[in-house]
């Protein structure tokens, strides 16, 4: 390996001293000083240049000659943040008064528009003809957030090419939807919609499979009927009430429920998702999750009962979070019915990890977790998430309260865990990245 | 790699210093430009692949047989209980160790990416030169990419100018 090359930088995080040093450290130590890059054909040039911040981007034209032009053409990297006059000097993105500067020299198409401003009536009013201008023609990623006044419709011009969209702190107009026939992520935060205009705004979208829901304020139920859908995500909403009805979803594999226990406000119903392979966290005794069967609940409030139809509703489930809360652990007993005579076809062939957050090891938690360790014929690991430190003679105790001997996966391993951050934010991309095999592993 | 199983469509690939490479369909397909020329019948025995010489299309082939997806009886050889995402959690791994390469190399695979359209080879093979270009000031993105500044200071200013929003 040369010396040249430095780890690349996690995304999202940058050390623009730390790492601009040692590259130039590196730089000086001697390698062929040939330059490569200008080299490179036109095509591939505007393909790293819309990849870069638009700062950046728009700095490349005065490299050298080679590059003079290259920006006009490339897809446009547009990042607009109105900001404080004591905010601190950004880095990546311009304010609000120079978009029309840019805009104007820019022959479009453009790649990404991100544009999250305060409210601010004038730019508001300049950014309906932004969206209609030439340089933002054909976007693939628009991710807008304005201080709470509605979506404008020109914000929508490029439904046809949209990849990626995140809309947030805003109204959403159920009548402005248009067709999204490439749209594969969606975002929705802070979001105020009618039940009817998510039901039309979801059917208008062809490709998505990935639905990601924060805080989203709908008057009446948030219906989910997608062909295509393969991740949902949904959050916490602030003590409004909301159910999310996932009315008819075959291709869902994965359901995320980050920081649902903290709020009984929300209930979900699962009418149709047979291919679910991921969920949770389930709360375990105050989960309001229910899933139905046609019209009839099969749920009910014990949580064992409620578990057991998770795993019966979802056969194909191969990994399930729990979340305990010491607080909501009060009341009866809960006794696992569950009857060896009729199996659980999802115990006995898919289960294979189950996740334990918040684990304290008291009798209760013990129990439900007994269950799985006697049960899941298949499972390849249990993890304990536990708060703070533990004892390697705690976890032999542990082992002993759940009858780790009987176990019916002879090959599970169990792991115990220590975590020491609470209720990290978890990020949209777990939402939306399929590739991330365990969406709630926290760093 | 991928070892060679009966029933399977071999394609040979020539590098224009006379070396063959031959590779499943499957794998060569990875390349859009490749695809299209099986799709368009234009590859009968061989297909030569102009300016991409043997060392870069080696690595290049390394990377498709590693991408390529694996269908049932491929997939099922590691295990069958590993997930998707177990797998492209792997890749990345797989791809973080690709990619330490000298400049040179990096800068010849960024072109063979490129002209055979392997999106996701050209993706990893850009990201570097991304990670150069931002946050840094020009003086030291030129020094780090060795491109020479032939503007003459006036042109310079000029264009600092006109594009005051990116130097602020």
């Amino acid at each position: 390996m040369e010396k040249e090359e430095v780890p690349r930088a996690a995304p999202g995080k940058r050390e623009p001293g730390g790492i601009a040093a040692q590259r130039a450290r590196i730089s000086d130590s001697g390698e062929t000083a040939d330059d490569f890059i200008s080299r490179l054909p036109d095509v591939v040039l505007c393909t790293i240049i819309s990849l870069l911040p638009t700062k950046d981007g728009g700095r490349t034209q005065a490299l050298s000659r080679r590059w003079r032009h290259l920006w006009r053409s490339a897809p446009l990297n547009l990042e607009v943040l109105t900001r404080l006059p004591d905010d601190p000097i950004p880095t990546h993105s311009v304010s609000p008064s120079a978009v029309s500067d840019i805009i104007s020299r820019h022959h479009g198409p453009a790649r990404r528009f991100y544009f999250h401003c305060l409210r601010d009536d004038e730019v508001y009013a300049q950014a309906e003809s932004w969206f209609l201008s030439r340089a933002l023609a054909n976007l693939q990623e628009l991710d807008a957030s304005y201080g709470n006044l509605p979506l404008l419709p020109s914000a929508l011009r490029s439904a046809s090419t949209l990849l990626v969209a995140k809309i947030s702190h805003c109204d959403l107009p159920g009548e402005i939807v248009p067709s999204f026939p490439l749209l594969k992520q969606l975002t929705l935060v802070y979001v105020s919609i009618s039940a009817d205009g998510f039901h039309t705004l979801l059917s208008s979208c062809h490709a998505l499979e990935s639905l990601c829901m924060s805080q989203v304020r709908a008057a009446g139920c948030l219906r989910v009927s997608s062909p295509t859908l393969k991740s949902i995500g949904f959050r916490d909403n602030h003590s409004e009430e909301t159910e999310l009805v996932i009315e008819d979803a075959p291709r869902l594999v994965r359901l995320l429920l980050p920081y649902c226990y903290l709020d009984d406000c929300v209930t979900i119903r699962v009418i149709w998702a047979p291919k679910l392979e991921i969920m949770g966290p389930f709360a375990a005794f105050v989960s309001k999750l229910l899933l139905f069967q046609r019209k009839s609940p099969v749920s009910s409030a014990n949580s064992m009962h409620a578990v057991l139809n998770i795993l019966r509703w979802f056969p194909c489930l191969e990994k399930l979070y729990v979340t305990f809360h010491k607080r909501y652990e009060m009341g009866a007993k809960d006794e696992p019915q569950y009857d060896p005579q009729h199996p659980i076809e999802c115990l006995q062939t898919h289960l294979k990890n189950v996740v334990f957050k918040l684990y304290s090891g008291n009798g209760k938690q013990v129990d439900f977790a007994r269950f799985f360790v006697l049960n899941a014929e298949v499972l390849n690991k249990i993890v304990f998430e536990v708060h703070g430190d533990y004892s390697s003679e705690s976890v032999a105790f542990q082992h002993g309260l759940l009858h780790v001997k009987n176990r019916a996966s002879r090959d599970v391993q169990f792991e115990f865990r220590s975590t020491h951050v609470r209720n990290k934010y978890l990020g949209d991309e777990h939402i939306h990245d399929l590739s991330v095999s365990d969406p709630f592993r926290q760093p | 790699m991928a070892t060679r199983e009966a029933g399977k469509k071999m394609i040979m690939l020539k590098s224009p210093d006379g070396m063959e490479f031959e590779v499943e369909e499957a794998v060569a397909m990875e390349s859009q430009t490749i695809r299209k020329m099986i799709e368009d019948d234009c590859a009968d025995t061989a297909i030569l692949i102009p300016n991409i010489n043997s060392k870069i299309l080696s690595r290049v082939i390394e990377y498709c047989n590693k991408h390529v997806p694996t269908t049932g009886a491929t997939g099922a050889a590691a295990s069958d209980t590993v997930a998707p995402a177990a797998l492209a959690e792997d890749l990345k791994i797989w791809d973080a160790e690709f990619i330490k390469v000298n400049r040179a190399t990096r800068f010849n695979l960024i072109q063979a990416a490129s002209y055979l359209n392997i999106k996701g080879l050209l993706d990893l093979t850009s990201q570097t030169t991304i990670d150069t270009i931002s946050d840094n000031s020009l003086e030291e993105i030129r020094s780090f990419l060795s491109t020479k500044n032939d503007y003459l200071p006036e042109e310079e200013q000029t264009i600092r100018r006109e594009n005051q929003w990116a130097f602020q």
